[in-house]
């Protein structure tokens, strides 16, 4: 039997691992790194660079230069931001696509070059071929984008033999050398590009996977995102005939700050002409950057608690906080998961490597030279079918242990009926236009009268997390696979709603709307600011209460002079002008509460 | 229809401890999951099937009534007396929630929300309140098929009225009980 490699497919870095003596190693490339950035520049004449020779042309010539397409994949024009550096093509609603010197590619054959870049590498040291792998996905990737993965594999010469979940191989990785025990561990994975949380439950070697919530549009790019608005508020709008070359060179001074200031307190942002004539040259604290960072680390706060209440579980039952992904290296999501799960989270795994050594363990497990470990892991999402009334039935609920089959019934409902459509999602909503729409396909009936033609569907999530379906005609036995027609190739309603409100919205006058929305904002707030003042200006110093009159005034004047961006810029800085004493409010809720309870105690 | 009790090598009975339910999926698991299994006499998805209709007592409950009582489960099933009091308070205080989180979503500014803390942290404790009274009614109502099953042996048919009830309450009970932890959840996302 060949070996079977772990690779982990990652927005930011891929990595390659391979079983050797029982224990699971990454393979580095011909420089010796073992991180390949997951970037591929196509140059004008010779074949595409993938990694690091890649990676330094991010920021010479942005618009060759694919990097973080995981986030398109089994994705949609008009559902990401397409704010990179490089073109995408396609019409709103039809599958994403990238379009490099006059050619289109797909996000699935962008990622089989980076998959095929790391088959060379371990091929190259393991001195033989290589064709069977185990390829990580976000744990909350739904099925469009676990098939589009699983092609990406094949399109670089794989038998994909595993589809598995980044946090649950963390888990792999981190359990290792602890079979023999048993515990009750959190995954908390922050990446470049998604966020995952898992809850699993370790025992004698069985990973059992309780909960996973997490979001495949929240990661370390976001903080990038946000770094790169506020060094553009300090440097002035950018010149549009360069503007792609002038946000890549800011977005390589952001990361690396970035990462400075993991370590350091403060550091220099300094970039000589980076737009033109334009310069910008500024001290960034570590609590500068923690301002920018904080909303968006805020945002996995629901995820942690929604996986702690599907695992009907405390932060007290558990025994570890596992931290992976490279955003996890920030000193602030450190602080965050404290307090979110009142323990000290283990930063035992290299965040970067758990993922990659965790695929290569369970690809360990499936060739057979790992034994004494297994892995039950679960769909993230439900799965239903859209029923009366446009509700979603439930058929597989979210978090149930895979692989998994469930079984459905469909009759017709008149008489000679032969034929009837299923719409199948994915998602927790109650409404099915809320859910993702996998697709859908058609049953066919035996004329009969109404009720009597009878066909049974078997729904089947198998151990990648995958949909496969199966119709069985009662009568007559006969049983056949159903093709779902992939929701991402086909365009349907919801994709033509998305594609005639986008056309609406061509018409608005933009500014005139920009500016209702700003008044609208600043009505509300003004009240909301007299309340709090009065409520808790006694804690406040001179200093910050003339600031806030200040920026009321300032809101006051701009409402008036109907200017829509100067009242938009005026709200945020009365926003984030009331930040403290947004805070000081809740201090104050907590401590009434405190009071409360100790005098009813 | 598939007796999971048997797939599971459990004999037919109201109580079965969650932790050993556990360890023996994890054993078969062990041997017969498809990644590991050395052949594949046992269906592995079949064993998983069995596991989620036995390790939770309301499904498990009525998985056994189906098997020893056909026919009693189809009719409507009715909130019982014993806990239409507690179906009382939480219908109310989840209105309130429900309330709150509309005027919550309604505030568009943090300021605004942060006004709101001194009402939200008001009904995060009656929530948490809410749920201790929950998990008590659940716990008395393991306690009483922990009973049931001491007689179960010695008289079956006795038993089924009983059996009724008590799959009623707890299917209510859980029911709320997810409910009330979604709410929680609700409250504290921001």
């Amino acid at each position: 039997m060949s070996d079977i490699v772990g690779i982990d497919l990652g927005t930011t870095n891929s990595l390659i691992g391979i079983m050797d003596a029982g224990f699971p190693i990454l393979i580095a490339d011909a420089d010796g790194a073992r991180l390949t950035p997951s970037v591929v520049h196509f140059p004008a004449a010779s074949e595409p660079l993938v990694g690091n020779a890649a990676n330094r042309m991010r920021a010479v010539d942005p618009a060759n230069t694919v990097y973080s397409i995981k986030r398109f994949m089994g994705r949609r024009i008009g559902e990401e931001s397409d704010d990179a550096g490089y073109q995408l093509a396609g019409s709103k609603g039809t599958p994403a696509r990238v379009l490099v010197r006059r050619e289109e590619y797909s996000p699935e054959q962008i990622s089989a070059l980076i998959l095929k870049k790391l088959k060379a590498d371990a091929e190259r040291m393991l001195e033989r071929s290589i064709s069977r792998a185990v390829i990580t996905v976000p744990a909350y990737f739904n099925d469009a984008q676990r098939n589009a993965t699983k092609l990406a594999g094949e399109l670089a010469g794989f038998a994909v033999e595993r589809i598995v979940n980044e946090p649950t191989a963390a888990a792999l990785a981190y359990g290792l050398d602890k079979l023999g025990e048993k515990s009750k561990i959190a995954v908390y994975d922050f990446g470049g590009g998604t966020f995952d949380i898992s809850i699993l439950e370790l025992n004698t070697g069985v990973f059992h996977v309780i909960s996973t919530n997490g979001n495949t549009r929240l990661g370390g790019d976001d903080i990038d995102n946000a770094l790169i608005a506020h060094m553009i508020s300090l440097a002035g709008p950018l010149d549009d005939s360069q503007k792609a070359a002038a946000l890549a060179r800011l977005r390589e001074a952001a990361i690396d700050a970035k990462h400075r200031l993991s370590s350091q307190s403060e550091t220099v942002i300094n970039l000589p002409f980076f737009d033109g004539e334009k310069s910008l040259s500024f001290n960034l604290t570590r609590a500068d950057l923690e301002r920018i960072a904080r909303p968006i680390i805020e945002r996995t706060r629901a995820h942690c608690l929604r996986s702690l209440a599907d695992a009907k579980l405390s932060p007290a039952d558990l025994n570890q906080v596992i931290l992976v992904g490279g955003q996890t290296r920030m000193p602030l999501v450190q602080e965050f998961v404290r307090t979110i799960f009142r323990r000290e989270p283990n930063i035992s795994q290299n965040p970067d490597e758990a993922v990659a050594l965790g695929a290569t363990i369970q690809a360990g497990i499936l060739g057979g030279t790992v034994q004494n470990m297994v892995l039950l892991d679960v769909t993230p999402l439900s799965l239903g079918i859209e029923t009366f009334g446009g509700l979603m039935n439930v058929i597989i609920p979210r978090n149930s242990t895979i692989p998994i089959k469930a079984g459905e019934m469909f009759t017709n409902a008149m008489p000679g009926q032969r034929a009837m459509l299923i719409h199948v999602l994915q998602g927790e909503r109650e409404m099915a236009r809320d859910n993702w729409a996998l697709g859908r396909f058609e049953l066919d009936f035996e004329p009969a009268p109404k009720g009597h033609a009878r066909v049974g569907v078997q729904f089947e999530i198998d151990a990648n997390g995958i949909l496969h379906v199966l119709a069985r005609d009662t009568k007559t036995g006969i049983e056949k696979k159903v093709e779902i027609e992939s929701a991402v190739d086909v365009s349907d309603e919801a994709v033509e709603m998305m594609i005639s409100e986008s056309i609406e919205h061509a018409f608005d006058d933009v500014s005139e709307r920009m500016f209702t929305e700003a008044k609208l904002k600043a009505t509300e707030m003004l009240p909301a600011v007299r309340k709090a003042l009065g409520l808790a200006s006694d804690k406040l110093g001179d200093e910050d209460r003339s600031a806030i009159a200040l920026l009321v005034t300032e809101v006051e004047v701009a409402m008036e002079s109907g200017e829509a961006q100067r009242l938009k810029r005026a709200n945020a800085a009365l926003d984030e002008g009331t930040q403290h004493l947004a805070a000081l409010l809740v201090e104050r809720a907590m401590e009434e509460a405190r009071k409360r309870k100790s005098g009813n105690a | 229809m598939t007796d999971y009790f048997a797939l599971f090598h459990e004999t037919r009975r109201p109580w079965l401890d969650a932790e050993t339910l556990k360890d023996k999926l994890h054993k078969l698991s062990a041997e017969h999951h498809p990644d590991v299994a050395k052949d594949r006499s046992v269906d592995f998805t079949e064993l998983n099937a069995a596991y989620r209709m036995l390790h939770d007592p309301k499904t498990r409950l009525r998985h056994l009534l189906e098997l020893e009582f056909p026919g009693t489960l189809t009719s409507n099933l009715q909130i019982p007396a014993d806990i239409s009091r507690l179906f009382e308070t939480m219908a109310r205080e989840r209105h309130s929630v429900g309330v709150f989180l509309e005027k919550q979503a309604e505030r568009k500014t943090p300021l605004e929300v942060a006004l709101m803390a001194s009402e939200k942290i008001e009904l995060h404790t009656v929530l948490e309140k809410l749920l201790a009274l929950l998990d008590q009614k659940h716990e008395a109502i393991l306690t009483q098929i922990k009973f049931m099953d001491a007689v179960w042996e010695e008289d079956k048919a006795g038993s089924q009225d009983a059996l009724l009830d008590v799959y009623q309450c707890i299917s209510y009970v859980g029911k709320w009980m997810d409910q009330v932890r979604g709410d929680l959840v609700r409250l504290g996302e921001n």
